[in-house]
């Protein structure tokens, strides 16, 4: 059985990695590796989670909670359907 | 789209932007805080003040400009629409 048919499609990144590639926050991969954060973590995090963490610089803080909400709205919209 | 590169035009914008307000000495606190131009859309009066702009004026002529350039690209948006 293959499980990637039977799965919605999910247009979002697959992995933290590839998300903080897109939005240019790459080289702050190695603060959620030490806290051992994954993607599904990473989306339930809070701007003062982030600074908690250490996303000291306010650009890409910005850019991960711009993007945390509008991917878990996106998983939303999606289970309602 | 879901990507939010920021590119070298896009930071010529933002600097062009602060230009024209006579503002450029601002440049620096968004390079340091590397605030690219989609970051710089979102900004409000609250974040301005955390950034370290905390003077009225200045802080008005940006949010000025945001608006400005927000209703713009909104603009354009509905008029693409079919």
């Amino acid at each position: 059985l293959n499980e990637d048919t039977r799965q919605p499609p999910w247009e979002g990144p697959k992995d933290l990695e590839s998300l903080l590639h897109d939005i240019g926050c790459s080289k702050h991969l190695p603060i959620f590796q030490k806290q051992d954060i994954d993607l599904r973590i990473f989306l339930s995090l809070t701007e003062e989670d982030l600074k908690e963490i250490g996303i000291t610089l306010f650009g890409p803080r910005r850019r991960m909670v711009s993007c945390i909400a509008r991917l878990t709205s996106g998983i939303q919209v999606h289970l309602d359907r | 789209s879901f990507s939010t590169h920021p590119s070298l035009s896009e930071e010529d914008e933002l600097s062009g932007i602060l230009r024209k307000l006579s503002l450029e000495n601002y440049h620096p606190i968004f390079e340091e805080q590397e605030i690219n131009m989609d970051d710089f859309l979102t900004l409000t009066h609250g974040d301005l003040s955390e950034l370290g702009i905390t003077q009225e004026l200045p802080r008005q002529q940006i949010l000025q400009a945001i608006k400005q350039i927000n209703n713009r690209k909104e603009k354009k948006l509905t008029n693409s629409r079919p």
